[in-house]
């Protein structure tokens, strides 16, 4: 693919700049990922990342718009807009701001991004969803909305504390598929630690946010609006002894095994983001949840 | 020295203290919550919700109309009766109903009379052969109606 465009444009460039053979090879390889980028598989990209329910306010908002308020331990974080919008959303960004955006937390004049944005998960994205992704954002109507700044309690609102943050915690590490398991369970592994970002929710966090990797998935007392959130292991308390149908059910349509049907902040999930995958990649989630050990709830 | 009428007057003004506490405290809840008579009834009455919404998936699957209208028609039947259940504003430690359920009581009928109108719905389309064989999306349309409601309305 990236050989489809490499022959075309040193075609084209070979011809233009003949005389500048020195300064076609650099070029090439800045370039960068050049797929003619694709917003219909964007769409589903977007879906699965779950971007709408925060991007959006909850009553009234425009899509994309920005403005949500997200109340945390270290204050209100009102959330960006992300409609093509060029002076208050995110037009005119090139694929390397939103790809440094999405996958190092950094914005286009290099500041660091607060990690309730989770690009603690989606840096685990690969190029082709997250060019395709920004392809489908491209699409959405622009809306003029400034948000205002967060507000935060001293010291977070100092915005430097985040590198600090970063050094500490933040591995920014692509997703490495393991040989050793099916298609289906890296195709899980990809969903729940990448766009999903599952764990943003269900692992617990230490006293400065930051997940605690070592007891992933295996759940948050003190979650999103200060809600328990359940352990997505095969441990007690949460979803542990749910099948992988069970877990496919839920995934769609919010059922659960004994035929209650979840509320609070899940809701949401389902609606805009499992609800709307594929049956495959909903098994896909299952396979990988019905295979992580075992792991005590911490709600 | 402490007056008579000073310690009489202190005295009162403790009683009535007392008083207003107790009657503040209670003012929460006009049913006793001693035996939590309501939330068994109510919690019960959600559980055969559950109930019901299985046996409605498992009709769905095996193309059985018949049983999938039933199904439905007690999920209406108990969608409908959900508000009267709900009447009583009983909090206990296991009942998981906010606050909201009785500040919000229009919007918490609302709420009951979607679910009923969604299992109504599926009743009357199995009953007349144009039942969705899909059984997720049949559970699912009145699946809906219930987070809409535990949403707002249920904690954690």
């Amino acid at each position: 693919m990236s050989g489809d465009f490499f022959s075309e444009s040193s075609f084209a460039m070979g011809q233009t700049l003949r005389f500048l053979p020195i300064l076609v090879l650099p070029a090439l390889v800045l370039a960068g990922p050049v797929l003619a980028a694709d917003a219909e598989h964007g769409a589903y990209v977007f879906a699965s990342a779950g971007c709408a329910s925060c991007h959006t306010m909850e009553k009234g908002g425009a899509f994309l718009a920005g403005g949500r308020e997200l109340k945390t331990d270290f204050g209100s974080f009102f959330t960006p807009n992300i409609t093509p919008d060029t002076e208050t959303g995110i037009g005119g960004w090139s694929d390397k701001d939103f790809l440094r955006a999405m996958r190092e937390g950094v914005s286009p004049d290099g500041g660091h991004y607060y990690p309730t944005f989770p690009y603690t998960s989606y840096a685990r994205m690969s190029d082709e969803d997250l060019l395709d992704l920004k392809a489908y954002l491209e699409t959405v109507p622009a809306v003029r909305n400034e948000v205002r700044d967060h507000d935060l309690h001293f010291p977070f609102n100092i915005r430097m504390s985040v590198f600090v943050w970063k050094l500490l915690f933040f591995d920014g590490n692509r997703f490495e598929p393991n040989p050793a398991k099916s298609d289906a369970w890296n195709r899980g592994a990809y969903l729940v630690n990448g766009p999903g970002h599952c764990g943003e929710c269900h692992s617990p966090r230490n006293i400065l946010g930051a997940m605690d990797n070592d007891r992933a998935l295996s759940g948050n007392s003190n979650g999103p609006e200060g809600d328990a959130v359940p352990n997505i292991t095969r441990g007690p308390g949460g979803i542990g002894d749910w099948s992988e149908d069970e877990i496919v059910v839920a995934l769609e349509i919010g059922m659960m095994p004994d035929g209650d049907f979840l509320g609070g902040a899940m809701t949401d999930v389902i609606d805009e983001n499992t609800g709307k995958l594929s049956d495959d990649d909903r098994r896909a989630i299952a396979t990988y949840l019905t295979s992580l050990p075992p792991l005590a709830s911490n709600n | 020295m402490v007056s008579v009428r000073k310690t009489l007057k202190l005295g009162t003004l403790a009683a009535v203290a007392v008083a207003v506490g107790v009657a503040l405290g209670t003012a929460g809840s006009n049913v006793a919550s001693a035996d939590h008579h309501n939330y068994e009834k109510r919690n019960a009455a959600m559980k055969s919700m559950g109930s019901a919404m299985k046996k409605l998936g498992t009709a769905v699957s095996a193309g059985n109309n018949t049983d999938a209208a039933a199904a439905a028609q007690e999920i209406a039947a108990l969608a409908d009766s959900t508000p009267e259940l709900f009447a009583a504003r009983e909090m206990t430690d296991k009942s998981r109903a906010k606050e909201e359920v009785w500040k919000n009581m229009n919007d918490f009928k609302a709420k009951a009379a979607a679910t009923a109108a969604a299992a109504n719905k599926v009743a009357s389309d199995a009953m007349g052969g144009i039942l969705s064989s899909d059984p997720r999306a049949v559970v699912g349309s009145i699946g809906a109606t219930c987070s809409g409601c535990h949403k707002v309305y249920r904690a954690k």
